[in-house]
């Protein structure tokens, strides 16, 4: 026993230290330097998906110089790709554009503004009544000075920032829950600190919430999904420093504009002197400090919830999918149900998980509030009861028909030859199979950040937004997901064997 | 042996008119006969001629096609009855042994008795101890089928069968799948049993054991029965020129 557990101690740290080397692996392309807007023309421009920015950047793309527009889901990644010079610039939102350049002294911003815009509230178009009211309500807070505070708190200068952040009032809140939809990584306007969502507009809507005798409730998610919240209904406002376009006042409606920025084009200083800290150091920034690594942890504790009740949806329903196809299959019976079955299999293995996941969150459940962490078991739990039901069914199936007739020749009916005979049998078979489906759906959750969850991949990357380092983060997301998929493995290969002992 | 020509009235299996066909196949075309308590059919012919499933027939393993199969005196093939109730007095023993791999040699005997609630488990666990002892492998009990030969596999395999008390046991060709120096213990086993006035149909190519055992043979051939007679004119007189032709191979 003792030699096999140093054996997988010594495969765990070879594959570590392979993907360590993978990761750190230079990545090398035609850097071009950008020093005004002209040079864009030819160049890489990173973007957030869906901002204007995107939008303005898509003109220069498929020109006759080759400019290439790389479409990031968030602005932070857009610029850990041109700190590594995977891009040559990057086109955001002022406010955004000062925050990322502060964070990071191998940056700058070209003085050359790329466009001026308006911010405001999207809302969807059949709710007048709600835009009205939040119109006045932001009126009122022009007019009373709060909002020149909440925007002098994030936006104004080194003197009058962090200096009045809003405290939101202690009321009585009798008219329900307004559900805003952001993206949590935009600084200043949304962003985490401490494990708390703060900002600007963060804020801001707080304040107008305040004034309606709402309360607030913020979901978090990635930007180019939140129009679409907003429209199917998830969410009553979206408030994420969104600029007001034609293409979008087609789709949604918005409150008047709260503030302008201007699109920015950040690029790479090549005046900087290159910036690091020492190992110690950025352990520190990354999981330390604010405890950081509270995130991993919360996050975790959702990945290995919606792994955990995903794999009892799976087997239950994945056996008795099973279940339903062999009598089919052997007796000719349960012609509907079988037909449900393959149409159900046929659907559920013929579209990645992603887009079931995105579908049941976005379109079944439009219009319910419900949890994510239970839709995430929903999606997770059926697609895996489709392989489940394969798996199981080919185990069945490979078990000699010679037992199946011994059973029933004996008297047992067809149920109970299956569930004293063959099943068991069966189960024995399809372990590894079985083994691999719930590791593999352990990996797969890594996806439940679509839906603006926190699991551990999307806790990994939270920490990515507020440091700007991918090494660290992504490294302790992997090495964390790498331990859980041994121990499961290992968990799978005892009760294997011990299964297996019954035979000789 | 020779008192076993005389039929009594006891009448246990009828088999009347049975046709199978699998697709365009027609397997067994006209099966008519009528099996006795306390009789032991053997049934030989060639290869695919429909024996074993004839006696596959008999416990609904194959659903005939038209026909019908009559066990004490009841329609079998009528879907009304209740054919696992029926099956728990037929007992089956197979070429391929099929024993439960993932059972002990006791829990495999064990098994139906108790599923089936005919007995309680310390009285199906006597039962097995019982069987085991009588053919003489009680000290296997707690041993898995892969750990025995295959003549004690198919030993097993009949006590299985024998756990349910059956009214009449059918056997497939229970020593084909066997090495030449199992057959004889497999053999013997069946030997006592017919001793033991347990009616048995045999579907065999030990032509030896038919002819010493059997109280009656059929040659099943091109899907009916072409002849049946007592062991000793079937073997010294037989009338059928395919069956004639078929004992010049195989004795």
């Amino acid at each position: 026993m003792k030699k096999k557990k140093t054996g997988i101690m010594q495969k765990g740290i070879v594959l570590v230290m392979c993907l360590v080397a993978l990761l750190s692996l230079a990545s090398c392309g035609s850097y071009k330097e950008v020093r005004s807007v002209d040079d864009l023309e030819g160049s890489r421009i990173g973007v957030q998906l869906g901002t204007t920015g995107d939008t303005y950047a898509s003109d220069y793309e498929g020109d006759d110089a080759g400019t290439v527009i790389e479409r990031y889901n968030k602005g932070n990644d857009a610029v850990q790709a041109l700190k590594q010079k995977k891009i040559d610039a990057v086109i955001i939102d002022e406010q955004p554009a000062l925050a990322f350049v502060e964070k990071n002294k191998d940056l700058k911003i070209l003085d050359e503004e790329f466009a001026v815009e308006d911010y405001a509230i999207c809302i969807s178009k059949n709710n007048t009544e709600l835009k009205k009211k939040i119109n006045s309500a932001l009126a009122e807070l022009k007019a009373d000075g709060t909002f020149d505070s909440i925007a002098a708190n994030y936006t104004g200068n080194d003197d009058e920032k962090g200096k009045t952040p809003y405290v939101a009032k202690n009321i009585e809140r009798p008219n329900g829950t307004l559900v805003a939809a952001t993206n949590a990584a935009f600084k200043p306007y949304e962003y985490y600190d401490n494990g708390k969502m703060t900002g600007f507009d963060v804020d801001m809507i707080q304040a107008v919430c305040d004034i309606l005798g709402m309360n607030l409730k913020m979901e978090d998610m990635e930007f180019d999904s939140i129009i679409a919240a907003v429209q199917s209904g998830k969410a009553d406002v979206g408030v994420a420093g969104i600029t007001v376009t034609e293409d979008r006042l087609k789709n949604i409606d918005f409150t008047d504009s709260y503030t302008t920025s201007k699109q920015m084009i950040i690029v790479k200083d090549p005046d900087a002197a290159s910036v690091g800290g020492s190992i110690s150091e950025k352990f520190n920034d990354n999981f330390v400090k604010d405890s950081r690594w509270e995130y991993l942890i919360k996050g975790l504790g959702n990945t290995l919830l919606i792994t955990l009740f995903a794999i009892i949806i799976g087997i239950v329903l994945g056996f008795l999918i099973a279940i339903v196809r062999t009598n089919h299959d052997k007796n000719g019976g349960l012609t509907i149900l079988n037909a449900i079955c393959k149409v159900y299999l046929t659907i559920v293995r013929g579209t990645p998980v992603m887009v079931q996941l995105l579908i049941i969150y976005y379109v079944i459940f439009a219009s319910v509030n419900t949890s994510k962490i239970l839709v995430a078991v929903i999606a997770f739990g059926l697609n895996s009861a489709a392989y489940v039901a394969e798996v199981v069914r080919s185990g069945i199936m490979a078990v000699d028909n010679g037992q199946f007739e011994a059973g029933r020749s004996l008297g047992l009916n067809y149920s109970q030859t299956m569930k004293s005979i063959i099943l068991p049998q069966a189960v024995k078979n399809i372990l590894p199979a079985l083994g691999n489906e719930f590791i593999s759906l352990l990996k797969e959750t890594s996806i439940s950040g679509y839906i603006g969850l926190m699991d551990l991949t999307k806790g990994g990357d939270i920490i990515r937004s507020i440091t700007y380092e991918p090494f660290m983060p992504l490294i302790a997301v992997a090495i964390i997901y790498l331990v859980i998929v041994m121990i499961l493995s290992y968990g799978v290969g005892r009760l294997e064997r011990r299964l297996k002992k019954n035979e000789r | 042996m020779s008192d076993n020509q005389n039929f009594n009235n006891n009448v246990l299996i009828e088999v009347k008119d049975l046709h199978k066909a699998f697709g365009d196949h027609e397997v067994l075309k006209g099966i008519n006969t009528t099996i006795s308590k306390g009789e032991v059919v053997a049934i030989i012919g060639p290869s695919g001629c429909g024996k074993s499933t004839f006696l596959r027939s008999l416990n609904m393993l194959e659903v005939p096609t038209s026909g019908s199969v009559l066990f004490e005196g009841v329609d079998i093939t009528d879907k009304s009855v209740d054919i696992n109730k029926t099956r728990q007095k037929i007992g089956m023993v197979f070429q391929q042994f099929n024993l439960f791999p993932n059972m002990t040699v006791k829990e495999n005997i064990m098994l139906a008795p108790v599923k089936l609630q005919i007995m309680g488990s310390e009285d199906a666990e006597a039962k097995a101890e019982e069987l085991l002892a009588r053919i003489g492998l009680a000290d296997k009990a707690e041993m898995y089928p892969d750990q025995l030969s295959g003549g004690q596999k198919q030993r097993i395999a009949i006590a299985r069968s024998l756990a349910m008390n059956p009214d009449v046991m059918l056997f497939d060709e229970p020593t084909s799948a066997l090495d030449p120096e199992m057959v004889g213990e497999v053999l013997s086993l069946m030997k006592d049993l017919a001793k033991s006035g347990m009616t048995m149909v045999v579907v065999t190519h030990e032509m030896g054991f038919a002819r010493e055992v059997a109280s009656r043979v059929l040659f099943i051939n091109d899907g009916t029965i072409q002849e049946e007679n007592a062991p000793e004119a079937f073997f010294a007189d037989p009338k059928n020129p395919r069956l004639k032709d078929f004992l010049s191979k195989v004795l």
